[in-house]
């Protein structure tokens, strides 16, 4: 599709030179019309020049637009722009080389002149010179017959002047015969034409002098009525006068009329062959504008034409040129505008054929594209929001991905960096290495599906996790890895649990039943036969029943702890003031000297909901704990403290106690992890188990995260309200008063 | 007596026009001038009062260059028109009445075999030689009496004005050589003419 602005362009120019050609042949017509006839060239001349004027100006003016306008794309470097340069130069020099040519032989034409004319031009110069040796003959004759009669007139006295003149022009023929003193002064006059004048004029001063040197005068004169007169003037000497007087004669005489009208016909024919020739040239110039406004015509129409031609046959190539540039920037669907029916028409229209498949093509790739972004944005996101976690490798077990799950577990920074072989990943990461290893080991065993559980130590303490490794396959290629993996710590945690408690509710059960029986057996047995035995016996039996009772005591005491953690209880959730739980908590060891127990209750605290029974136990427990760790019972100390954080309550229990090995720090809330020689390990288990049924969290602190320089501290993260699906049980204990 | 003064183009303000402006007035001042080329020019024109009459009297100037005399030379004869008239001075928007009407014709030649300049009065049929170009020009150049007009022929109430001019007769020249008085602005040598010249009469 042309631009508007371009096919406006393209108009304009074809009307311009149209309307130009048209007045430029208009001037042309015009001008061979008034060559063929001459006599309408004067009425035709004012519209040829204006017409041609027109045309000319509008010819060389859209050439000069046009040529700037190729220069311009040309220095531009528009594509196209050279090959039209070049087409333009050539179709000028193939149009230029026969208009020179014919130029060339027309103007050797045109300045060819007629041979007859010369001719014509000899023979009137020779009729000129026959008429002119006729009159001179004449005049010869004229002034022989004057001579003659100088010789009578010369010596006659003036008194027979008058007459003797009259006789000898009637004798000479002659049209008036005047005589002059040598001075120039009228001595007698005798005319056919005219009077004497009262007072004769003397001679002319210029003829008395010629004649004065004795030379002859002779003139051929024209008289108004168109009669030619030869007028001779001869000085006439007296030889014979006494006073030696010299006189002058002058006369006139008619030339003859023959001569005359030949003289009239030379002078005619002569101007009319003047005439012609000036005639013909300005014809010849005539026809010399034409032939320059036929060759300026001829020269501008051709260059026209070349520029018009040229942009019409470069147009299709600077549009495919410039379609290869848009399909090498990515646009597909910019057809190019095609109305030729030729080869090129036939290009363009395979050329915007490719650019449709093109085009369909790259939307079809653009779409398959998107779909997987798409497909990636979505598995990115099921990844990031699994729990388990992933690692892709490929063929040459180089990690392309690895999730944030996978991060987390393995407490590592991995960097999903596609390429990095899983190695140099284990090098850096190290709880990544068993990973590594498990998956060395399965692909040496040629295992393409596998599963195995491994135990890494995290920050967090030992964790376990269960991995399942799967071949990636296509076509029977192999094309990677997919680990996943689970940290099952809390699953095996609570197995573990589960299977002390039933340990624990199995125990109790068939321990508890014959507890009682044999407390009462020996305590029978000591009162039936201590007062029967001898003193030394007595002491035996007496000893012996005690211990029995005692260890059945204990028995009976670790039963109940076992019947206590395997015992589940509802908890029973109330709202209250936590600070007033921990205060009267921290009253318990009031009577103890010195004060063991430090409580810090930091800012006010917040109500929350929780089974106060429950929270008491838990920190007796932990308080008993860290009293009971410290070798010298009066140096023990706890501090307690308790703050708000958010919708969180957190519980800090810290003691100087001898503090926990680190080989025990990962069990130490599994159940029958003990420090205590006479621990049942069972504290710390029940507190867990509490404080996950509050929704909460303890953690046994590193020693590096307290101030205290020995000893262990925990730390109890329980929210303020528990979700709705718990029991709430109004307490009236319930209180608004906070603890500054 | 009224007699007429003529001027030719005025050069007078466009000192104070821009730069720009100045160059296109000049060129159009130029192009004026060579248009207002004075070959024929009235030197004199005036009425005389008579009692019964009114009598214009005129005198005009012939100048002709190179060209003209070369044409005149190789056999063109040329043929100068002198026009008079009287006419009846109506609205702008109409034009003017012609009451009197008059011609004289001059045809100047050359004669090659004599070297002579003949001049013929076609109105009087007169005719005469002269030796130089100049003779017979001066003989066209003699103030004369062009045209009378009669008192009782003009109205009182209306107005009336003599117009003159002389030019060469186009029609009379040969077709290949009316160009030059068609187009006197390409060659202003051949521009033969004086324009109409009016003279209003005063009653």
């Amino acid at each position: 599709m042309i631009p508007p602005s371009n096919w406006i362009g393209h108009t304009l120019t074809l009307t311009i030179t149209t309307a130009g050609t048209l007045a430029t042949l208009t001037a042309f017509t015009l001008l061979a019309i008034a060559i063929h006839d001459p006599d309408t060239v004067g009425a035709l001349f004012p519209f040829i020049v204006i017409s041609s004027a027109i045309g000319l100006t509008l010819l060389f003016s859209t050439i000069s637009l046009s040529l700037y306008q190729l220069l311009q794309k040309f220095i531009a470097g528009e594509s196209g722009a050279r090959l039209h340069l070049r087409f333009v130069g050539i179709f000028v020099s193939l149009a230029l080389i026969p208009i020179l040519v014919i130029s060339l032989f027309t103007s050797q034409i045109l300045q060819q002149k007629d041979q007859g004319e010369d001719e014509i031009i000899h023979l009137l110069d020779g009729s000129r010179e026959l008429y002119k040796t006729a009159l001179n003959e004449k005049k010869k004759r004229i002034i022989e017959n004057l001579y003659q009669l100088g010789n009578t007139l010369s010596s006659a006295p003036r008194s027979m002047v008058d007459l003797l003149l009259e006789e000898a022009r009637d004798e000479s023929k002659a049209m008036e015969l005047a005589l002059y003193d040598i001075a120039g002064n009228q001595i007698g006059f005798s005319s056919l034409i005219s009077e004497p004048e009262l007072i004769p004029k003397p001679l002319d001063s210029l003829i008395v002098s010629q004649i004065q040197q004795g030379l002859d005068y002779h003139k051929i004169q024209v008289h108004e009525e168109l009669e030619q007169i030869l007028h001779v003037v001869i000085p006439l000497h007296n030889y014979r006068s006494d006073l030696g007087e010299s006189r002058i004669l002058a006369s006139s005489y008619t030339i003859p009329k023959q001569l005359e009208l030949g003289q009239q016909k030379i002078n005619d024919a002569v101007m009319d062959n003047k005439k012609r020739r000036y005639l013909d040239d300005q014809r010849n110039t005539v026809h010399n504008i034409a032939f320059i406004l036929l060759l300026l015509l001829s020269l501008l129409s051709a260059l026209w034409f070349a520029f018009y031609s040229t942009r019409r046959l470069i147009a299709p190539i600077h549009e495919l040129a410039k379609g290869t540039k848009s399909v090498a920037a990515g646009i597909y669907n910019q057809p190019i505008a095609n109305s030729a029916k030729d080869d090129l028409g036939f290009l363009v229209q395979s050329f915007n054929d490719m650019m449709l498949n093109l085009d369909h093509t790259h939307k079809n790739l653009q779409q398959s594209q998107e779909l997987i972004e798409h497909q990636n944005t979505r598995l990115e996101g099921i990844l990031s929001h699994l729990s388990s976690g992933v690692m892709v490798l490929n063929a040459k077990r180089r990690l392309e991905r690895v999730n944030a799950a996978a991060c987390n577990i393995l407490d590592s920074k991995i960097t999903p960096a596609p390429g990095i072989p899983i190695g140099v990943i284990a090098q850096n990461h190290p709880l990544v290495a068993p990973l590594t290893e498990l998956l060395r080991n399965q692909i040496s065993n040629q295992q393409c599906e596998w599963g195995e559980s491994v135990t890494i130590h995290t920050s967090q303490g030992v964790r376990h996790l269960y991995c399942r490794g799967t071949c990636l396959e296509e076509s029977g290629n192999l094309e990677g890895y997919v680990i996943v993996f689970d940290d099952v710590t809390e699953l095996v945690a609570a197995q573990k649990n589960a299977a002390w408690s039933e340990i624990a509710r199995r125990l109790a059960h068939e321990i508890k039943n014959p507890l009682t029986p044999i407390q009462l057996s020996a305590d029978r047995l000591r009162h039936r036969y201590l007062s029967k035995m001898d003193q030394e016996e007595g002491a035996v039996l007496n000893r012996a029943t005690h211990t029995i009772i005692q260890q059945v005591d204990t028995l009976k005491r670790m039963v109940q702890a076992f019947s206590d953690f395997a015992r589940s209880p509802k908890i029973k959730f109330s709202t209250f003031n936590p600070a007033r739980l921990l205060q009267e908590v921290a009253d318990l060891y009031h009577a103890r000297q010195p004060q063991p127990i430090d409580l810090q209750i930091q800012h006010p605290l917040s109500m929350i909901e929780a089974d106060s029974d429950r929270l008491r136990q838990i920190l007796h427990n932990l308080i008993k704990n860290g009293l009971e760790s410290h070798q010298d019972e009066e140096a023990a100390r706890v501090t307690l403290t308790a703050w708000c954080s958010g919708n969180t309550l957190q519980i800090k229990i810290c003691d100087n106690g001898s503090g926990i090995d680190e080989s025990l720090r990962s069990q130490i809330f599994e159940p029958y992890a003990t420090t205590k020689p006479k621990g049942t390990g069972l504290g710390l288990a029940i507190v867990k188990r509490i404080i996950e049924e509050h929704n909460g969290q303890i953690h046994l602190l590193d020693p590096d995260l307290f101030s205290m320089e020995q000893g262990s501290c925990f730390e109890i993260t329980l929210p303020l309200q528990q979700p709705v699906t718990t029991t709430h049980v109004p307490n009236e204990a319930t209180s608004t008063t906070e603890l500054a | 007596m009224v007699s007429t003064t003529l001027v030719y183009g005025n050069r007078g303000h466009h000192s104070r026009m821009a730069s720009s402006y100045r160059t296109l007035l000049l060129l159009s001042l130029s192009l004026l001038s060579s248009m207002g080329w004075a070959g024929i020019t009235l030197t004199e024109s005036r009425i005389m009062e008579g009692e019964q009459h009114y009598q214009l009297h005129a005198q005009f100037s012939y100048t002709l260059e190179e060209s003209v005399v070369d044409a005149l030379k190789n056999g063109i004869p040329i043929v100068f028109l002198a026009e008079y008239a009287v006419e009846e001075i109506t609205a702008l928007w109409d034009k003017n009445i012609d009451i009197h009407h008059s011609e004289h014709r001059f045809v100047l030649s050359y004669r090659e075999f004599t070297n002579r300049f003949y001049l013929i009065s076609l109105n009087n049929n007169t005719h005469g030689t002269y030796a130089t170009l100049r003779e017979a020009l001066e003989r066209m150049e003699q103030p004369h009496d062009a045209l009378s007009v009669e008192r009782s022929t003009l109205s009182s109430i209306k107005s009336y004005q003599f117009k003159l001019r002389s030019l060469v007769d186009s029609s009379s020249l040969p077709g290949l050589l009316r160009p030059y008085l068609y187009t006197p602005y390409l060659w202003p040598e051949w521009k033969l003419d004086s324009g109409w010249h009016t003279l209003p009469i005063q009653q």
